[in-house]
């Protein structure tokens, strides 16, 4: 077994040489990586003293140069982001010998992070979960897969006979392909609850919510490549450098080409080091710096009059709640930054346009996160940079399938493709799927909790401790399943162990034990399932920028997992609806079976038979399969090829089409619609990839008109001012009916674009006409249906200013809010003096080497070699004033009583008053290492501290996004 | 007739560490042995730069001077190799290497205990190309099979330029142009001493 | 013993090298001792064909500029 061995004593003296002459040939080098990084400080010194891999024997078996065997290349895409970035893995007798770079691929042109070049450890990971396995006696035992089914399966019939089907929580995950947490959403359907999520409701959950109700789609407008056009990024809650580093490849090419970068962040973090201008805002308020922003832009007439005349409503009134009340004066009071800095950054963003804003959990992961996320798209849309190329709210998503979860996953609120729950999308999904609408009904509790969004994964603890007469829902939960997704990641961990403990069963689905596994004080009632990874089946991901990759499978499923789609097949069976998850019914199977595995490509087919709100109806597996082959004639620049590219397996002529088939890729597969780049760009037909701003919003408010004006649509549209979505009885008064096929005639009588299931009116409208089938309106700066229409700063529920939070307070209270009672001011009040006892803002993020709650990456031993400890970043007055030399364990403690054992990295990176744990650590417990509380062997090689052991309450007041970036804490030597 | 060279962009390297896992992965090197690891300078402050650094494979490489055994070698295309079976790891080329490269992993990784290990530039070593027995020792040979050194090839930015000298000049020399910065190149008067800064000279003429 | 005593003070100077521009020219003659080396060129792939692989290799050092993939005129 591979050690994480502490340097030996030959180490340390070697170490002190190589510091200092490396210093005599670098200069000075007070690198944070010589405290965590201790072990690679060893091995750069001169006598390592490690262990081998295993590996290598293993390699030399079945793959050393020039030994026989068959050799393949299978071309896959890196899970650990959603950059997306192309794998091609070599793989001999079955054993994945190595990997090489896809420069073909216009998304990464062959680069990876740490995470990417180190990808091939998967094919060999011995710190796995290997079997299934069962808690007996607090020890964990290995049972075959028949057990293991039969008695979890078991065990959540009679939770759901004895206390209803909302008594189960599912947490799917974004590390699924579209085609699992597709089926994982109609899996959790058929057992008849809503209650289930995924990691996007802790990550972009605000932004998907914020822009979505913005201009109509929450996603990414742009992508990574078209970053290399623009003239001015501001980078606001985004680590890029760490958290998406191959992105970091177009935006330096745009740098060089003279694009200026502007960093805006409490930390002085690696992608600030790369900024012409860095910005330091305190934790949490972003909105009085974005408005301060917008009042400079305002005062000096930059706002494109005309665009946002055309194409935005709201803006005036925006306007002059901005000038009242963010004078530049009252910006500094509350985000530290004075007037001149405001000033440079909105005249950057001003006279370089197109100019493109970049955000992330910076600015979403907070009570007012979306509120944060439509500042940013305020200060877009007046500066007229949305729906075009360069400019554009550039949202990195975070996982490498995150996008496609939230787009077709488990959600607790939609069907997939945001349809809703509503009646209707019952309905429409029902028919996709080959199952009668009313047996999925009786599945529910009730028809009211089938239309009722359940709760979310960042609040599930609530849903078993909360008081039963207070929660929206019969029963507590008693069972939680966690299919690929950490524990760590969420807020409030001493609660969570509670939880935890008090549950009947925990089942966790994954390629590794996780902290869920280790975490609870149990004796028995918790399952381990190993899961295969994304390297051990086939299927697609959507990244970032929407593009759509498939996968090919590399190696079989490693020792005993098996995919996620075959487990949630043979939980199915077991539970009586297999035949409804395959859609077999009246002799027809929409998802064929091989084996135990539900075909991955007809899952793709069901969901593009579906999916038409968001077009993901044109993306089937042939294209994208064909675009996989082909990278290489698709521009860096623009994504898209432009020359007649076929595909010989298939005969597909790629030809106008941009990489992936971003979505929206509308209408079936026939209509060749190429995918769509940058949204809303009018400047490009609707059928080359052109939109405009979408009408789901009415038609009119308070006798203002919600439609874009005359004059302002996409290119070429036969309807030349705004007009609103697309239904059967639209068609018929602009006479385009008879243009459907008599077929197409007959299936979209009574539906709109979103529910025909032909395909024709959104044919008719695109091809035809020109138009968009959701409709041409405008973008809303006021979002009226939210707590805050027009984005308000609310200081967070532990705020370090207790003069502000008079001056900002947050939110009332909440009862019934995703089937729980939320509190704001209740706890902001009771904590408005708890900044004399932690008196430091306490901010969480990424390390490069590291992914989320980081069990996978801290088990693969060429990433966890690089980060070997959890560490808090503190600033070294904060350091003196506590006597915490660098280097040296502290204690972390928060208002929740929580205390961490971490190492103090003494570093200006933060300012004096704020500190920074990164979140990926687990498998520490307030200073205890939980090693023994593993599987044998399967604990991830790193274990520390969890971050969230220690945050505190507090959730966004539309979409439960937890508070992670802004609480607080003090820290002591230990 | 090519002379192998590395070239880091500071202005690009965002310290991702993706060349040094990129080397683990190609090599299987082990644990605590590291050919190539990243330098910062001004870490956390204004001015923060990083270096992804490994052996330069120098002109007149000081490790080959000091050796005692005389084991190490230069390749046609100017690589500095050494034979492991004769080094005995007096660990005299570390203390002679500015660059602190040459590592001595302890355990019985890469043949033999104790011997000297180090950045190949992805070239093997003295036995058979592409075979078990290079693998083991020294690892992978890309060089023989037409590649260039992983760690460049995966850099997350194209900020790390491996290859013969003059074409990664002037890749270099096209960004530092087009940017109108930072044209003096790392480590380069150090290693490679007579065409030392030829990239710096030709940006600013 | 004088050798190793050489070689000492040889690595002294190198060291000090390190800070600044000082000649690093050893001044020893050295002989490599030990096995011969086949060229890149000579492995299986090639076959010895030394033009073959420059090209190969000339081609891929391309791979690592994107500007020709990102200035292209069009
Ligand atoms: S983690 Fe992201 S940036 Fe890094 S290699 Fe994977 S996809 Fe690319």
């Amino acid at each position: 077994m591979l050690l994480t061995r502490k340097p030996s004593s030959a180490q340390k003296t070697t170490t002190a040489g190589f510091v200092a002459r490396t210093n005599s040939a670098l200069g000075t080098m007070d690198r944070r990586a010589f405290l965590r990084r201790s072990g690679m400080v060893a091995g750069a010194g001169a006598f390592a003293s490690q262990l081998p891999f295993s590996m290598i024997r293993k390699a030399e078996a079945a793959a050393a140069p020039g030994t026989e065997g068959k050799m393949e290349i299978k071309r896959t895409v890196c899970t650990h982001c959603s950059v997306g970035c192309a794998i091609d893995a070599v793989v001999q007798n079955g054993v994945w010998v190595r990997q090489e770079p896809v420069f073909d691929s216009p998304i990464n042109l062959g680069a990876h992070c740490s995470k990417g070049a180190a990808i091939r450890e998967h094919g060999h990971g011995e710190h796995r979960l290997k079997y299934p396995m069962k808690l007996v006696n607090g020890k964990y035992t290995r049972i075959s897969w028949e057990t293991a089914i039969n008695e979890i399966g078991d065990k959540l019939l009679k939770i759901r006979k004895e206390s209803g089907p909302d008594a189960v929580y599912w947490v799917g995950s974004s590390k699924h392909n579209n085609e699992q947490a597709y089926l994982m959403r109609k899996f959790v359907s058929l057992f008849g609850t809503n209650n289930c999520d995924h990691q996007a409701r802790i990550c972009h959950s605000t932004t998907v919510a914020g822009v979505a109700n913005t201009w109509g789609y929450g996603a990414m407008t742009n992508s990574y490549n078209d970053m290399s056009n623009t003239k001015c990024a501001m980078y606001i809650g985004s680590n890029a450098a760490e958290a998406h580093p191959v992105s970091m490849l177009h935006m330096l090419n745009a740098k060089e080409h003279g694009a200026r970068m502007i960093v805006v962040d409490p930390r002085f973090t690696r992608t600030a080091a790369k900024a012409d201008q860095y910005i330091r805002i305190r934790s949490g308020t972003d909105i009085p710096f974005l408005f301060g922003m917008l009042y400079h832009i305002f005062s000096n007439g930059w706002e494109d009059k005309k665009y946002i005349n055309d194409r935005v409503y709201g803006m005036e009134k925006v306007k002059e709640d901005i000038l009242k009340k963010w004078n530049p004066k009252a910006v500094e009071e509350a985000c530290g930054v004075p007037e001149a800095e405001v000033y440079a950054a909105a005249e950057a963003m001003a006279k370089n346009r197109p100019s493109t804003i970049v955000w992330c959990m910076g600015q979403t992961q907070h009570t007012i996160g979306n509120a944060m996320v439509r500042a940013s798209c305020i200060l877009q849309l007046a500066l007229g940079n949305v729906g075009t190329s360069g400019g554009g709210t550039n949202i990195f998503r975070g996982h490498d399938n995150v996008q496609g979860a939230t787009d077709v996953g488990p959600n607790p609120d939609s069907l997939p493709g945001y349809y809703g729950l509503a009646t209707g999308s019952w309905k429409h999904w029902a028919k996709v799927w080959n199952v009668d609408y009313d047996w999925i009904k009786a599945q529910y509790a009730s028809q009211a909790m089938m239309e009722k969004p359940g709760m979310t994964v960042s609040r599930w603890i609530d849903g078993v401790l909360e008081k039963n007469e207070l929660i929206d829902q019969e029963s507590n939960l008693k069972a939680c399943i966690y299919w690929g997704h950490a524990p760590n990641s969420q807020t409030r961990g001493l609660e969570m162990k509670t939880a935890m403990e008090k549950l009947d069963l925990m089942v966790i689905i994954d390629p590794y034990p996780t902290a869920s596994a280790a975490m609870p004080d149990r004796q028995e009632g918790v399952y381990l399932l190993p899961a295969a990874t994304q390297f051990e089946c086939a299927g697609s991901a959507t990244a970032s920028n929407r593009s759509i990759q498939w996968r090919e499978k590399v190696i079989e499923p490693l020792f005993e997992s098996k995919p996620d789609h075959t487990i949630m097949y043979l939980l199915a069976k077991k539970f009586g609806f297999g035949d409804q998850l395959l859609g077999k019914a009246n002799g027809k199977q929409n998802i064929a079976l091989k084996g135990d595995e539900p075909v991955v490509e007809d899952i793709l087919r069901e969901i593009n038979a579906g999916t038409w709100t968001i077009g993901y109806t044109g993306q089937s597996p042939e294209r994208l399969k064909a675009h996989m082959r082909h990278m290489d004639a698709f521009d860096v620049k623009t994504l898209r090829c432009t020359t007649d590219v076929v595909d010989k397996e298939t005969g597909y002529n790629m030809n106008g089409d941009y990489f992936g088939l971003p979505w929206p890729c509308y209408g079936n597969a026939a209509l060749k619609h190429p995918g769509s780049p940058n949204l809303y760009d009018t400047s490009k037909h609707v059928m080359e990839g052109g939109g405009n701003f979408r009408a789901n919003f009415g038609v009119e408010r308070e006798g203002v008109n919600l439609l874009a004006e005359d004059g302002s649509h996409s290119k070429g549209a036969d309807i030349t001012t705004g007009y609103p979505e697309f239904d059967h009885v639209l068609m018929k008064k602009l006479g385009w009916w008879s243009e459907l096929t008599e077929a197409e005639q007959k299936a979209a009588e009574g539906k709109n674009w979103k529910t025909d299931l032909s395909g024709g009116i959104i044919r008719v409208a695109m091809k035809n006409h020109g138009c968009h089938p959701f409709g041409n309106a405008k973008a809303r700066a006021i979002v009226w249906n939210f707590p805050d229409g027009i984005p308000q700063h609310r200081e967070p529920i532990y705020s370090p200013r207790p003069d502000l939070v008079a001056k900002y307070p947050t939110h009332a209270d909440k009862n019934a809010f995703w089937r729980l009672p939320t509190l704001y001011k209740t706890v902001q009040d009771k904590n408005k003096d708890v900044s004399k006892e932690y008196p430091l803002v306490l901010t969480s993020g990424r390390l490069v080497e590291y992914e989320g709650g980081g069990e996978e990456t801290r088990s693969n031993p060429w990433l966890a070699e690089l980060q070997q400890e959890n560490f808090v970043e503190i600033n070294p007055k904060d350091a003196e004033a506590r006597g915490i030399k660098n280097a040296t364990f502290v204690w972390v403690t928060t208002p929740t009583k929580a205390k961490l054992k971490v190492k103090a990295l003494v570093t200006e990176r933060v300012a004096s008053g704020t500190t920074f744990i990164p979140f990926h650590f687990s498998g520490w417990w307030q200073g205890k290492d939980l090693l023994d509380k593993y599987p044998e062997g399967a604990a991830p090689i790193v274990r520390g501290e969890a971050v969230n052991t220690a945050t505190t309450y507090g959730y966004d007041s539309v979409t439960m996004m937890q508070e992670t970036k802004t609480t607080l804490c003090q820290v002591a030597a230990a | 007739m090519a002379r192998m060279k590395f070239i880091c962009d500071a202005e690009r390297c965002i310290e991702c560490n993706g060349c040094v896992t990129a080397c683990k992965n190609e090599h299987e090197v082990p644990w605590g042995v590291n050919r190539r690891r990243l330098v910062t300078v001004n870490d956390g402050k204004p001015g923060e730069r990083s270096i992804s650094v490994a052996c330069m494979h120098c002109n007149d490489a000081p490790c080959m001077a000091v050796c005692p055994v005389d084991c190490f070698y230069k390749t046609e295309e100017g690589v500095v190799l050494h034979d492991k079976d004769l080094c005995i790891g007096c660990g005299y080329c570390f203390y002679a290497c500015p660059f602190g490269a040459p590592q001595f992993p302890q355990a019985g990784a890469f043949g033999l205990r104790g011997k000297m290990d180090k950045c190949t530039f992805c070239a093997g070593g003295p036995e058979e190309n592409s075979t078990e027995a290079e693998f083991k020792k020294y690892g992978r040979n890309r060089l023989a099979e037409g590649k260039l050194p992983a760690c460049a090839e995966m850099c997350s930015t194209k900020a790390l330029l491996a290859g013969d000298g003059n074409v990664i000049a002037s890749i270099y020399k096209q960004r530092a142009k087009t940017r109108k910065k930072g044209p003096e190149v790392w480590g380069w008067a150090m290693a490679y001493k007579e065409d030392a800064n030829i990239a710096a000279q030709e940006v600013k003429s | 013993m004088s050798r190793s005593l050489m070689v000492v003070a040889a690595a002294a100077a190198v060291m000090l090298a390190a800070c600044g521009e000082i000649d690093q020219t050893a001044k020893t003659e050295k002989v490599y001792a030990g096995k011969k080396d086949a060229r890149a060129a000579d492995g299986s792939q090639f076959g010895g064909d030394k033009k073959k692989w420059e090209a190969t290799l000339a081609q891929r050092s391309n791979a690592q500029n994107e500007y020709l993939r990102t200035d292209v005129k069009k």
